[in-house]
């Protein structure tokens, strides 16, 4: 750990993907340590005419919100308020709020607001101006942000896959300089006909709905909606008030491949870049690392980049690192996917068990590291790294470790 | 925030304008288009090679911004300084001529257009230009309204602080398109336009010979629920101290109303303090700029410094009426 920083820790999660349908995290994490495949033919969107029509959908979640207090906002907002809800029960946090922040990540936003908008533009002629207020990108987290009257600094971001992973690395800095002692942090994209239209319309789309990162015979990804919500706080306010603390968040790491609007870095060297930024953000050297909960969306060159990336970075020891990729589970759940992986690897830290990578039948000679295939395992795991490669070559890197007694 | 991080260049393109100098010294002589042609920026796009598709006028417009910016702070990008190179961006909307083409497509049941994601979403412009110039550092976009860019120059500030980034450029664009035209007119837009500054270490800048417009001090974000923007309130008052001290000091104030959302601003209360010379509203000088006004109140601050040798420091109150506020202090 570097010296004279302010130590970051994890003290509340809350998630609702495909897995769990809103049942919580723990139901997340133990369908995740089941290897159970959510990607499922797709109902909440008119697929016909989509090449690719499977998808992860988190049907039903609404049942399990304690208000629906949502007025106007849309999916996107409840997916994400689900997940807030259970972050700040699992923090016991709620009278520390109000002085606290929000980093929000997400691709698309409310776009289902938009979808409308447009809609009655095309049948009426009607501008509807609430419409398009939610939206703006920024409308759920301002939503959040006011309903829980937070003081702190308050911000969207938008780096596609890197979104909440960003959102958790830049909510990291605010406490690091002594702007916040408590930020909420993650992000939310919801299943729309957008989504299903930019992405399952391409050649990244797994067509016969099965991902299989890291696999010699993967196709590509299926796309998924989901919300990601964690609790960092520093060190002494989270002893202070007795919070528990699942870990220590110790490094973050953003860099631009700069390269191609959509295909990464073939050599990896932007992502291996920001892993070097992580490690060394953390103080940690490549060798501590035990763990890397993988990017890993199953597409032909995503994942050759990404492995040429961690061999890159961490040479001769990448051969003894477990790497695995809940995407295989849940699909790419877009703007919330690097705050579920967090949600994971937190997990993995605390139980001991990482996750496997489910659909790997066949290994491929130029992805030859340990993807931990088919079947959970357990191992002590003391320092773990999450990585996101983001479209347009946004990577981003975090490191979270077990927190020193 | 300390005192250590100097704007060394910045460039903007206000409704086919580019300097915002004039727009201080004569706010009231002007005819701006409404929309850019980015036609007329033909020589700062000739670096861009020749592809197969055209490039969306939004991409066009940021690319003439950064590339006069560049020159403006004389900064060429080389293998050896890229990766210690980042791009912030203020964008909520994204591109948004695709975007609700893209939504009109999907209704009318027309094939998906391959384009989409990297064209549309609001990352990709960053990203685009992460590409074009090279810049291999961080490359994030932010989308809290107004506050973008602002935003992105208390971050840009940490990562050259922090020793993550040698040189940050934080720019913000604010591009209309058909469908939206009414309803950013009902906000107080006027025209469009995009702005960059160039964030670098003043020590770095100064060992360079290079211009020092300003000096970053004192910066602050939160989010008010209360919509008397007391907190804001309280900065602004703080700020201007009593007798002398606020005779040197000037208040630049960016309202940020958004979608006919009645919001309580601060102008009669900082007017009351600074008095009507030493205050500017942003939105009364160019109406509302969404997420160019972090950007363009920055640049605007530099000028003010220069300009009025009595003003020593200038305050830079940005507001966004979902909540989010961000003020920063621009000295000499």
């Amino acid at each position: 750990m570097k010296k004279n920083k302010r130590q970051i820790v994890i003290t509340g999660l809350g998630a609702v993907t495909p897995m769990d349908c809103g049942a919580g995290v723990e139901a997340f994490w133990q369908g995740l340590c089941q290897g159970r495949n959510t990607i499922k033919p797709l109902k909440l969107i008119g697929v016909k005419d989509y090449c690719c029509q499977f998808g992860g959908e988190a049907a039903g979640f609404e049942k399990f919100l304690k208000e629906k207090p949502i007025k106007s906002q849309g999916r996107c907002s409840e997916l994400f308020y689900h997940a807030l809800e259970q972050a700040l029960d699992d923090a016991n946090c709620r009278r520390h709020i109000p002085k606290a922040g929000m980093a929000f990540g997400t691709i698309l936003g409310e776009i289902g607001s938009g979808q409308k908008y447009i809609q009655k533009l095309m049948a009426q002629g009607k501008k509807d101006i609430a419409l398009l207020r939610n939206y703006s990108l920024n409308s759920s987290m301002a939503y959040f942000a006011s309903k829980l009257k937070l003081s702190g600094p308050c911000f969207c971001v938008n780096t596609t896959c890197s979104s909440s992973g960003d959102a958790i690395g830049l909510a990291l800095r605010e406490i690091e300089h002594s702007r916040a002692d408590i930020m909420i942090a993650g992000g939310a994209d919801m299943m729309s006909d957008m989504l299903a239209v930019a992405f399952a319309g391409t050649e990244a789309a797994a067509k016969d709905g099965v991902v299989r990162p890291f696999d010699k015979n993967r196709k590509g990804f299926c796309i998924s909606e989901g919300a990601s919500v964690v609790i960092l706080e520093e060190l002494n306010h989270a002893k202070t008030r007795g919070a528990k603390i699942y870990c220590q968040l110790s490094g973050y790491g953003s860099t631009s491949d700069a390269c191609h609007p959509f295909s990464p870095d073939k050599d990896g060297k932007g992502l291996s870049r920001a892993i070097e930024e992580a490690l060394k953000d953390s103080g940690s050297s490549f060798d501590s690392i035990d763990y890397i909960n993988a990017h890993g969306i199953g597409t032909v060159y995503n994942d050759l980049s990404e492995t040429r990336a961690i061999k890159r970075s961490f040479g001769g020891h990448s051969k003894k690192l477990k790497i695995s990729s809940i995407k295989s589970m849940i699909g790419h759940t877009m703007g919330a996917s690097m705050g579920l992986d967090v949600i994971a690897t937190a997990k993995t830290l605390c139980e001991g068990i990482i996750p496997p990578t489910i659909n790997y039948k066949t290994p491929d000679p130029d992805c030859d590291l340990d993807y931990v295939p088919n079947k959970a395992i357990h191992q002590k795991v003391r320092r773990a790294m999450c990585l996101s490669a983001g479209l347009g070559g946004q990577n981003c890197a975090i490191v979270v470790e077990k927190i020193s007694p | 925030m300390n005192n250590e991080i100097a704007i060394t260049g910045f460039g903007c393109v206000i409704g086919g304008e580019e300097s915002l100098e004039r727009w201080l010294r004569e706010p009231s002589d002007h005819s701006p288009s409404r929309r850019i042609d980015p036609a007329v920026y033909k020589s700062e796009l000739s670096f861009i090679p020749q592809g197969p598709f055209e490039l969306p006028r939004i991409e066009k417009i940021v690319a003439a911004t950064l590339q006069k910016t560049l020159k403006s702070a004389k900064i060429s990008i080389t293998d050896e300084n890229s990766s210690r190179c980042a791009i912030l961006m203020g964008n909520t909307y994204g591109s948004e001529e695709f975007k609700t083409s893209s939504l009109r497509g999907i209704e009318r049941k027309e094939p998906a257009k391959i384009f989409l994601v990297p064209y549309s979403a609001t990352n990709a412009l960053a990203a685009k230009m992460s590409i074009m110039f090279n810049f291999k550092g961080p490359d994030i976009t932010f989308s809290s309204g107004a506050v973008s860019a602002s935003e992105a120059i208390l971050v840009g500030s940490d990562l050259i602080n922090d020793g993550r980034a040698d040189i940050v450029f934080v720019g913000g664009i604010n591009v209309i398109c058909d469908d939206l035209e009414e309803a950013f007119d009902q906000c107080g837009f006027r025209q469009e336009s995009c702005a960059f500054v160039v964030l670098e270490k003043k020590k770095s800048a100064r060992t360079a010979g290079k211009k020092i417009h300003a000096t970053l001090g004192d910066g602050r974000h939160g989010f008010c629920a209360d919509k008397d923007m007391q907190v804001p309130q309280k900065i602004i008052k703080s700020f201007l101290g009593r007798g002398n001290q606020t005779k040197s000091r000037s208040v630049i104030l960016n309202r940020g109303n958004s979608f006919g959302e009645k919001f309580s601003d601060n102008e009669k209360f900082i007017k009351g303090l600074a008095g009507k010379k030493n205050f500017i509203s942003l939105d009364d000088l160019l109406g509302n700029t969404f997420c160019a006004s972090g950007a363009l109140g920055a640049i605007l601050g530099s000028l003010l410094l220069d300009g009025k040798k009595a003003i020593k420091e200038v305050l830079f109150v940005n507001q966004d009426s979902f909540g989010s506020y961000v003020s920063m202090v621009i000295r000499r």
